[in-house]
């Protein structure tokens, strides 16, 4: 696989190696076509020569058994002879076959008795193989080959009769090597002959059959008696018969191999010339995706140049297209003046070329935009604008982006704050006057912003347009001609975390303070209790307003540990009021955040109780709803454990009967906004009379906030408040304080 | 005799392609006589029948029966004739002794000869008016051959029997003869000769089955 990777990356190669490899096919393919026929051809030829060599030898072989015979008739038929046999007389039997044989050049000759004696020349006499005997009694003549002691001979017999049968008259000649190779001598072609057993040749008689590396025909043999059949078997090596084509085998191999090498140069030399014009635009696309633009260096009068040719115009038209919608980009599509976009390149090109800090941004806005626009239409308050950057290029001689709608840009060199502000306020009162759009005089209120580069400020949070546009804002919100970029007054949302943690850090340091404003009884004028206030002095930033830092806190989640601040400090406190003999309430603010936290629930008791604590939390009903079921059970738990409750701010936000039912109050706190209109309404009396009768009906203590006068004192005190809170009582006190004001308010109790 | 029937066996083995045992053929054969002799004394001679077949029941000629009794002195001429360059009669049987001639009939000369055991003769070339006889002193089977004319072949059978024949054309023949063992041969019959007893008086023709070599193998 991976070659064929390296084959399909290239049209090249793909194309290089196909076509090699179909040549190479097709050579193949010939010159295995011309093999075969070689092939054939030549086991034709050598076929044809073996079975006429096999057809020599059978006729040799009926000739040397026609000769065989014919002895030993003569011998059968001799009087003496059959008269010797007849009796049986062996030694004269002996000296005639050996006399006979010696005439017969490489035949020998024996005797065969009826009783399967068998006599040669030496006149020994043996036993004869049963099958010969029994061959000899069944056929006339038998003839064939014997295999005696593994060796192969041609024998015949010829029956003696005196007149009746007597024995028989054998011939022999031995099947030997010698006799072999004068019938291989006979061949054209040096073949090998063998006597086999029949049935280790596979081929047939008449057929050419081959077998490992030879080739070779067979031809059966008679047997004289019952024994395995046997074959002559001629034999050629496949090699020898293909050997007179070697040369021309040899010369095709060459031949193709010459002819696939130049298939293969030539092939790759073709390819290279097609596939390089094609490698070019490959590489001029990739160079183009890529973002640069440059032309295709082709010229060929074919399919490839023209393609060329309509690349590099494409490549030109493309540059004019792309040139046109960056032109488009930069600018607005109603006036036609250059967008904001511009303005920012612009910005950017000047910092490039002479460093940061090198330009200001002024903003003129015209005021009341909308209005304009409403009342002539969209394109003519475009004119307008059009109209007005006019007029700033004649008295700037540059003329102004268009950023937002109603906002004019200009890029300023930098210069001083007061001059800059100077120039803004000229080009704002140079062209606040009337513009004439369709005939029509449309008045332009102007305004500018002006943003100066701020090299010491590390982080801008906004650029410098976005600033100017933000001046500009300021401008119209104060009514003045021009204003300039404020960090102060556009705030920082990123020192909101840093804020944070200093609180935390203060809750351990010390920056962190209670102050206690207290409570009045309105029966005995004595102090009945403190509301704890939060204090914190930033060593930088100097006092910092709980209105800022408390919802931060809620916000960021460190409430928690805020109150628990709290509610330690108060607990540490109590004990120094009771110290000096003072026993009373401290009350503590918990957020709704605390309301459903089981954490800080367990936390506040375990603290109230080891400290001994008598503490009241004071909570806002709105506090309750976003979970009112955990919220409920959390201050049932807090009652439960002798923590006091109490609703504080009521009737400031939303306000539920079925709430203030549920909730298990101690006290009821009105809100300070009811009490300081108490003197002028009737309206707000009546409603703080009526919170007064339904918190004494659900069981609650009344306390007035914001109580600053005496006449407040007396009209709350008659409508049956139970205490009263506010500065007219007295202002928040740091723990000293609060101490001495005690002093004068409280009879001193012994409480140890 | 043992080496004549030996002969004969042989010949007979060469259809067969049977092997035999020369010993339990001598045994039979011995066995054989000493039964004849035992028979031979007292029965008196009555006129017995023969009939000899073929396995296919075609009458057999010339077969030989005789009998186990010895006895009968020589009685008679006994011929063999070479006529159309054959011997005549193909079969001749004779007692032990007898002298039989071999008168030529026909125009060229013949030159009979056997090397049967016992019976070894040879009379060269002779012409019609030569005359020409052997004596026959040993029993067994005598096969006659002519050199020159290797088809021509005849067989004399020498016997010591009381009785003796052979069967005509139709394979008949009646022997005057005592009851008791006979036995019965042919050349061309296939296997050793027969040895049977024949009872007193039988009411047919004692049936005797011979398997004949196929015709014309014989020469």
């Amino acid at each position: 696989m991976r070659i064929n990777r390296w084959i399909g990356a290239s049209l090249r190669r793909k194309l290089t190696v196909t076509y090699s490899a179909l040549f190479g096919l097709i050579i193949l393919a010939v010159a295995g076509a011309v093999y075969l026929s070689i092939k054939i051809n030549a086991e034709r030829s050598v076929g044809r020569e073996l079975n006429a060599s096999v057809a020599v030898f059978e006729r040799l072989w009926n000739m040397s058994a026609e000769n065989m015979t014919a002895r030993a008739e003569v011998l059968a038929a001799d009087f003496g002879f059959r008269e010797a046999v007849a009796t049986e007389d062996i030694p004269t039997i002996a000296s005639a076959v050996a006399n006979v044989s010696a005439r017969a050049e490489g035949l020998s000759a024996g005797v065969a008795l009826p009783d399967g004696r068998f006599i040669d020349a030496t006149g020994e006499s043996i036993p004869l193989p049963d099958d010969m005997l029994e061959a000899m009694y069944t056929q006339d003549q038998p003839s064939g080959v014997v295999t005696y002691q593994g060796r192969y001979y041609q024998s015949v017999a010829v029956p003696i009769e005196a007149p009746v049968l007597v024995g028989w008259a054998l011939f022999w000649s031995d099947l030997d090597a010698a006799r072999m190779e004068s019938l291989e001598s006979l061949s054209a072609i040096p073949v090998r002959a063998e006597i086999r057993a029949s049935r280790d040749w596979a081929g047939k008689d008449g057929d050419i059959h081959r077998t490992r590396g030879f080739i070779g025909a067979s031809s059966h043999i008679e047997n004289f008696g019952d024994g395995e059949q046997m074959s002559l078997v001629i034999t050629y090596p496949m090699s020898a018969a293909m050997a007179p084509y070697r040369p021309m085998i040899f010369a095709i191999l060459i031949f193709s191999a010459a002819g696939m090498a130049l298939l293969v140069i030539s092939g790759g030399v073709l390819a290279r010339s097609l596939t390089r014009p094609i490698a070019a635009l490959d590489e001029a696309v990739h160079i183009l995706a890529a973002g640069e633009r440059r032309p295709v260096d082709l010229t060929s009068d074919d399919e490839f140049g023209r393609l060329a040719g309509s690349f590099n115009t494409m490549l030109k038209d493309l540059e004019s297209r792309e040139q046109a919608i960056v032109q488009l980009s930069r600018e607005d599509m109603e006036t036609g003046l250059l967008n904001r976009r511009a303005m920012n390149d612009d910005i950017a090109q000047r910092e490039d070329a002479d460093g940061p800090g090198a330009v200001s941004v002024a903003v003129i806005r015209v005021l009341r935009y909308r209005n304009v626009r409403a009342s002539i239409g969209h394109a003519a308050a475009a004119r307008a604008i059009n109209l007005l950057a006019h007029q700033i290029r004649d008295v700037t001689g540059t003329m102004p982006y268009r950023i937002n709608a109603a906002d004019l840009g200009l890029l300023l060199d930098s210069e001083g704050r007061f001059a800059a502000i100077e120039s803004i306020r000229h080009i704002v009162g140079a062209c606040s006057r009337p513009v004439s759009v369709d005939g029509s005089s449309v008045d332009l209120l102007l305004c500018g912003g002006l943003a100066l580069p701020d090299q010491s400020a590390e982080n801008p949070p906004i650029g410098l347009i976005d600033q100017a546009v933000f001046a500009a804002d300021l401008a119209e919100r104060d009514q003045v001609p021009a204003a300039s970029f404020s960090l102060a007054a556009y705030g920082n949302p990123a020192s909101t975390l840093s804020l944070m943690s200093e609180m935390v850090d203060a809750t351990r340091s010390g920056g962190l303070s209670l102050v206690y404003q207290p409570k009045m009884s309105s029966r005995d004028g004595h102090i009945c209790g403190f509301e704890a206030l939060i204090r914190w002095y930033h060593p930088t930033r100097g006092r910092i307003s709980p209105d800022s830092f408390i919802p931060l806190a809620e916000e960021t989640g460190h409430i928690r540990q805020l109150t628990e601040w709290v509610v330690l400090q108060a607990i540490e406190d109590q004990k120094t009021l009771r110290r000096n003999g003072f026993d009373l309430t401290i009350s503590v603010n918990i957020s709704g955040r605390q309301l459903s936290d089981d954490g800080f629930a367990l936390w506040a008791i375990g603290k109230v109780r080891s400290g001994g604590a008598r503490l009241c939390f004071e909570i806002t009903e709105t506090a309750v709803i976003s979970d009112p079921d955990k919220a409920l059970s959390i201050i049932h738990l807090f009652r439960s454990t002798g923590i006091s409750i109490s609703i504080d701010d009521y009737g400031a936000g939303l306000s539920s009967l079925s709430y203030l039912k549920q909730i298990p109050a101690h006290e009821l706190k009105i809100d300070k906004s009811f009490v300081l209109e108490i003197e002028n309404g009737t309206t707000d009396r009546l409603m703080i009379q009526s919170t007064i009768e339904l918190a004494h009906a659900l069981g609650m203590l009344v306390v007035a906030e914001g109580v600053e006068n005496d006449k407040v004192v007396g009209i709350l005190s008659d409508m049956g408040a139970d205490s009263l809170q506010g500065y007219h009582i007295s202002r928040p006190l740091p723990l000293t304080e609060a101490l001495a004001f005690l002093a004068t308010h409280n009879p001193r109790r012994d409480i140890a | 005799m043992f080496l004549l029937l030996f002969f004969q066996f042989i010949n007979a083995k060469r259809l067969s392609g049977f092997f035999f045992n020369g010993a339990s053929m001598f045994k039979a054969l011995f066995v054989s006589a000493a039964l004849a002799m035992a028979a031979a004394a007292p029965a008196a001679a009555e006129k017995i029948s023969f009939r000899i077949t073929d396995s296919a029941g075609a009458p057999v000629s010339g077969a030989v029966v005789m009998s186990a009794a010895k006895g009968k002195p020589v009685t008679g001429t006994y011929t063999m004739k070479q006529s159309n360059l054959t011997f005549d009669p193909y079969i001749l049987v004779v007692p032990v002794g007898a002298e039989v001639s071999f008168p030529n009939l026909d125009r060229v000369r013949h030159h009979v000869y056997s090397f049967s055991k016992g019976n070894r003769f040879e009379l060269k070339l002779y012409g019609k008016e030569d005359h020409r006889s052997v004596t026959f002193d040993n029993p067994g089977i005598v096969a006659i051959g002519c050199n020159i004319h290797d088809e021509m072949v005849g067989y004399i059978r020498v016997v010591e029997s009381a009785a003796f024949g052979k069967t005509g054309a139709d394979g008949q023949l009646t022997l005057d003869m005592s009851p008791g063992r006979v036995t019965v041969w042919h050349p061309d019959a296939m296997g050793r000769e027969i040895t049977m007893d024949v009872p007193s008086a039988p009411n047919a023709p004692v049936a005797v089955t011979l398997k004949m070599k196929p015709k014309g193998h014989a020469h």
